[in-house]
């Protein structure tokens, strides 16, 4: 039984290792987690080893994804993410079981990732050539690789709020609440960020 | 259309480097998660599960009696058998550590950090900065990743090496010769040529004075700032490696047999043959000063006294062991096992009084994929210095 519990799970987290999970529902999405994320939660504080694993694989693509598109640097994105799973586990006890996981992993990535970038912004001794080497994100030519392309031209407070909204489909409230920044800043920073996106590919936002 | 466009580049396709990541970091999560959370609770036992684990054991039973039990038996060894993954370093320091596939800054407390495609790197002298080579450019990386300078030379660069106490010079190979440059990437000029393809190592004192072996057998020591050569010489053999004492009053040279202890002005103090069958490769000095150990392509590992008296294997499992390194505090010796993809660390209790001896080891294999999951065969990581503790 608990065999064929585990490849399920095992599959499951596969799946999830190269896709986001689609956005729940707006009525499905409330201020508690779902059961399973709850237990999953409960279980790993307890000790569970496959429930940390199974939360981990739940949230990494997001976390990972956060901070490489806000800091644009493969390597820098995976200390940032790595990280905020330390911190996070280290906090485990402290954390309400009854409150969503992505959240709260979600801050503490975006916000160190803007700090990654806005710090390294200031360091203008790295020459051009690092930049070269900085990794290009794989994609399929088109419109695609042209907005990523186009996104790292954005500034970092930017590239989280388009990070936040459209990778981790948080809502403008959300997103205010995790960078601690008024809700009409969020607008205004998205309005700006889509309009020069939409310049940089040709197409309407 | 641009809002749909973006969810979909930004959620459908892994970033780069997202799944090697996501591994590296679940290893590190696990250890950190096993150390903080309390071993589950044991459970009352059932007589119903006892019935079913009986069961299973007799069904276990009548496998490997029978010839046709014979695969499935195997099949559970395979599946039981300990597979210990390093999750944390026995003593304080952090560990530097180097493959074709990129260089690493490894911590004690098991987390780890891809500096980038570096092929090759060692510390400064307190552990702010990693000299790294790639290709034909030497870098200067913090130890977050931050590039701080690069100098960029015609030839292939390779084995940095920081010059100790205050670290203002920084030597290295390139294409057959010996280059130093200043600690702030500045200054960069050949100080010789016919080098052999062994790290230059720096004698600690108020000058700057490094040692080199030559393609040619010799070893070079020279004085950097006052651009003399005070000695030169042939030890007896090609040079597999050198090291200087961390009080500088002995230079210690790794031949494919022997090993040989110079003195400050090149005298040879003594000359210690490695145990029969060892073929020496890479040699750490001991902090205190009195030994090295010595990694051998054959032969395993060996303590060298450097007052004299006979060398001593403290370790073989056969195979080829690449490099040696010594913990800050000098008592564990972490060997890197390539024949066996397995790092052995060996815990001397007589380190400290400058005798190694190996009271206990601990092996840890996998090595290569724990670096790079899924990565090319062969790219073992090697440490490249344990820094600073």
């Amino acid at each position: 039984m608990t065999g064929v519990r585990g490849s399920t799970a095992s599959v499951r987290a596969h799946r999830l290792m190269t896709t986001i999970r689609p956005a729940p529902a707006r009525a499905e999405r409330s201020a508690a987690a779902p059961r399973a994320e709850r237990r999953l939660v409960r279980d790993a504080r307890a000790g569970s080893a496959e429930a940390l694993e199974e939360l981990f694989r739940l949230h990494w693509p997001g976390a990972f994804r956060a901070a490489y598109y806000v800091v644009h640097d493969a390597t820098a994105a995976e200390d940032i993410a790595q990280e905020a799973f330390l911190a996070a586990i280290r906090a485990l006890d402290r954390f309400d079981p009854r409150r969503p996981f992505a959240p709260w992993i979600h801050r503490i990535v975006v916000n160190r990732a803007i700090d990654h970038a806005r710090s390294r912004a200031l360091r203008r001794e790295v020459g051009p050539e690092l930049a070269e080497s900085a990794e290009a994100p794989a994609v399929d030519a088109g419109i695609s690789s042209d907005l990523l392309r186009a996104l790292a031209g954005l500034g970092p407070e930017q590239r989280a709020v388009v990070v936040l909204r459209y990778l981790l489909d948080c809502t403008p409230g959300e997103i205010a609440r995790t960078l601690g920044i008024p809700r009409g800043t969020v607008n205004s920073r998205l309005r700006r960020a889509l309009d020069r996106l939409g310049e940089s590919v040709g197409a309407p936002s | 259309m641009i809002e749909r466009e973006l969810r979909r580049a930004l959620r459908e396709r892994p970033a780069p480097g997202e799944h090697a990541a996501g591994e590296r970091t679940l290893r590190v999560l696990r250890a950190a998660h096993a150390e903080l959370t309390p071993p589950p609770r044991r459970r009352r036992v059932r007589p119903r599960a006892v019935a079913v684990a009986l069961l299973v054991l007799f069904g276990l039973l009548g496998t490997a009696l029978t010839p046709a039990g014979a695969d499935v038996r195997h099949w559970i060894a395979e599946r039981v058998s300990p597979e210990p993954t390093l999750s944390r370093l026995p003593a304080a320091g952090d560990l530097l550590v180097s493959s074709p596939a990129g260089t690493w800054v490894y911590r004690a407390d098991g987390g780890l950090r891809r500096l980038g495609d570096y092929t090759d790197a060692g510390w400064s002298p307190r552990g702010l900065y990693v000299g790294a080579a790639r290709g034909r450019r030497l870098y200067a990386v913090e130890p977050d990743g931050t590039v701080h300078w690069s100098i960029l030379r015609p030839g292939a660069v390779s084995r940095p090496s920081w010059s100790p106490g205050l670290g203002y010079r920084v030597a290295y190979l390139e294409g057959g010769g010996v280059r130093v440059a200043a600690g702030d990437g500045t200054g960069d000029h050949a100080e010789g040529r016919n080098a052999a393809a062994v790290t230059p190592a720096w004698r600690p004192g108020s000058r700057n004075v490094l040692s080199w072996a030559t393609r040619d057998g010799r070893v070079v020591t020279r004085d950097v700032d006052g651009g003399t050569t005070p000695w030169s010489l042939a030890p007896g053999g090609a040079v597999r490696d050198l090291e200087w004492t961390r009080d500088g009053s002995r230079l210690v040279v790794l031949l494919s047999g022997e090993v040989r202890v110079l003195g400050p002005a090149g005298a040879l103090v003594a000359s210690i043959p490695l145990p029969p069958g060892t073929s020496g490769r890479a040699l750490s000095v001991h902090p205190g000063g009195r030994a090295a150990a010595v990694a051998g392509d054959t032969g395993g590992v060996v303590s060298v006294p450097l007052g004299g008296g006979a060398a001593r294997r403290l370790f073989d499992g056969g195979g080829r062991f690449a490099r040696v390194a010594w913990s800050p505090d000098g008592r564990w010796l972490l060997a890197s096992w390539r024949g066996a993809d397995q790092w052995v660390f060996i815990r001397s209790p007589g380190a400290r009084r400058g005798v190694p001896d190996a009271r206990h080891v601990v092996a840890f294999s996998g090595i290569e994929n724990q670096f790079d999951p899924g990565g090319a065969a062969g790219d073992f990581p090697e440490p490249g210095g344990w820094c600073c503790g």
